[in-house]
């Protein structure tokens, strides 16, 4: 199972838990894709349509950083918890 | 009626019976800047422009004057492999119970017909010919203004900031530029007159007398009878003919209100905050001050002054310093709804 860890006010607004559990899956794309089924909507909130993360914010997969605007089509480990956070660069 | 106030921290309201006293509600949006926001009458939706430094830009819609918000609907965005992203709503426009139209930054149109459940783009616009002459003006390359033609369904208005006002005649299929006669102060001296590539601040469409449109240019006050063929300047009686907002008398065609800025630093001259209002066209100006604290150092942004519908007509303005200001007399004196609220972006009347 994979964890998302959502900013509490994104969270708030999409009426989800501050922790989702999901389902495995290959990517971080495929992971915030089941997100968006469960809240319509989250998705575009996160992503941009290139398919990388908007640029202030701030996200760990693994425990590790990524770079900012990255892809999420990144490959995750079954168990992998990701954390997105409002980056400081966003005020 | 409620005054919308959309400022750099979320969307303050006020309510009134008598345009006289204000009741206070609770801000809402909190943290966001809120660009725009607007009201359909028709089904008692308002909606407001949040855009999101960490969630970017989103259409939020209450039923129930902003206690309640949606989170917005889908599509307001430009294709993964475009070379503009849409990063900023600066223009809502409902049009009809279901319709919408939405300008947003870098410059584009949108249209719904769910009441705003998705969008599309209309992609036309972006598409012309003279984009490529479009650009940022310091606030952002915004498409900041749309206005429907009260006497041709399929005639729609649009400006942004730069690039120019633009035209369509068949409901969005083409546009053509109608920015012959408008300055463009900031190219070089054989270059001020293009087709394209003005920075339009602001523009005011009559519903009252067809082809009349009173427009607020980088540099620059205009007038036009023709649905924007041609212009007028007719700025040489204001103390400064810069500024970023205008607003237009709803049933006097020939009277129309300015709020004029000095081009740098941009708040009044010599620190004398009044809007200026003309009755005959423009040929003709008088200052309107009275009850507004004085020196000032603000300004006032493209859509922080505006007008409701009463008689006599109520004027409202917002500025950077975060006051609000209203007039129930058509500008003869003002009163203070709300003064140190976050920098103002937008005044909208809901009634």
């Amino acid at each position: 199972m994979i964890t998302v860890h959502l900013p509490p006010d994104l969270a708030r607004e999409f009426g989800a838990a501050p922790a989702v559990t999901l389902e495995a899956a290959a990517t971080c794309t495929d992971v915030l894709i089941s997100l968006d089924r469960r809240h319509p909507g989250i998705v575009s909130w996160i992503l941009e349509p290139d398919g990388r993360f908007r640029e202030h914010l701030s996200v760990f997969v693994s425990g590790r950083r990524l770079a900012p605007r990255s892809q999420a089509s990144l490959a995750l480990a079954r168990d992998a918890e990701i954390w997105i956070l409002r980056a400081i660069s966003g005020g | 009626m409620h005054l919308l106030v959309g400022t750099a921290k979320g969307l303050f309201r006020y309510r009134t019976t008598n345009r006289k006293d204000w009741q206070v509600l609770d801000p809402v949006l909190l943290g966001d800047p809120v660009y725009t926001s607007a009201y359909n009458p028709t089904n008692g939706t308002i909606y407001a422009g949040v855009n999101s430094e960490f969630y970017g830009p989103s259409i939020r819609r209450s039923q129930d004057w902003g206690e309640t918000w949606d989170t917005g609907g889908r599509g307001l965005e430009y294709a993964a492999d475009d070379a503009e992203r849409v990063t900023r709503v600066w223009s809502i426009r409902p049009a009809g119970d279901r319709r919408l139209y939405a300008g947003v930054e870098a410059s584009g149109l949108f249209q719904s017909d769910d009441g705003g459940d998705t969008w599309t783009e209309i992609q036309s616009l972006r598409q012309h010919p003279t984009h490529e002459t479009w650009g940022p003006g310091y606030g952002g390359k915004c498409l900041h203004t749309i206005a429907l033609d009260a006497f041709n369904p399929d005639r729609i208005y649009i400006a942004c900031s730069a690039g120019g006002i633009y035209r369509t005649d068949d409901g969005g299929d083409s546009w053509r530029p109608i920015n012959r006669g408008i300055r463009a102060e900031f190219m070089p001296d054989d270059q001020q007159f293009p087709d394209s590539g003005q920075c339009v601040h602001k523009f005011w469409l009559s519903p009252t007398l067809e082809g009349r449109i009173w427009l607020q240019n980088h540099g620059g006050v205009y007038r036009s009878d023709d649905n924007g063929d041609s212009w007028v300047y007719v700025g040489s009686p204001l103390p400064s003919d810069f500024g970023f907002s205008i607003v237009g008398h709803p049933r006097e065609p020939d009277r129309a209100y300015v709020i004029p800025l000095e081009r740098g630093p941009r708040w009044a001259p010599h620190n004398m905050l009044a809007a200026y209002e003309t009755r005959d066209g423009g040929a003709h100006w008088a200052p309107l001050h009275e009850g507004i604290a004085n020196p000032s150092y603000s300004g006032i942004l493209r859509d922080a002054f505006t007008a409701d519908q009463g008689s006599p007509l109520g004027l409202y303005f917002g500025t950077t310093s975060g006051e609000v200001y209203h007039s129930a007399d058509a500008g003869a004196s003002w009163h203070l709804v709300a003064q140190h609220l976050p920098r103002i972006y937008s005044v909208v009347v809901a009634e």
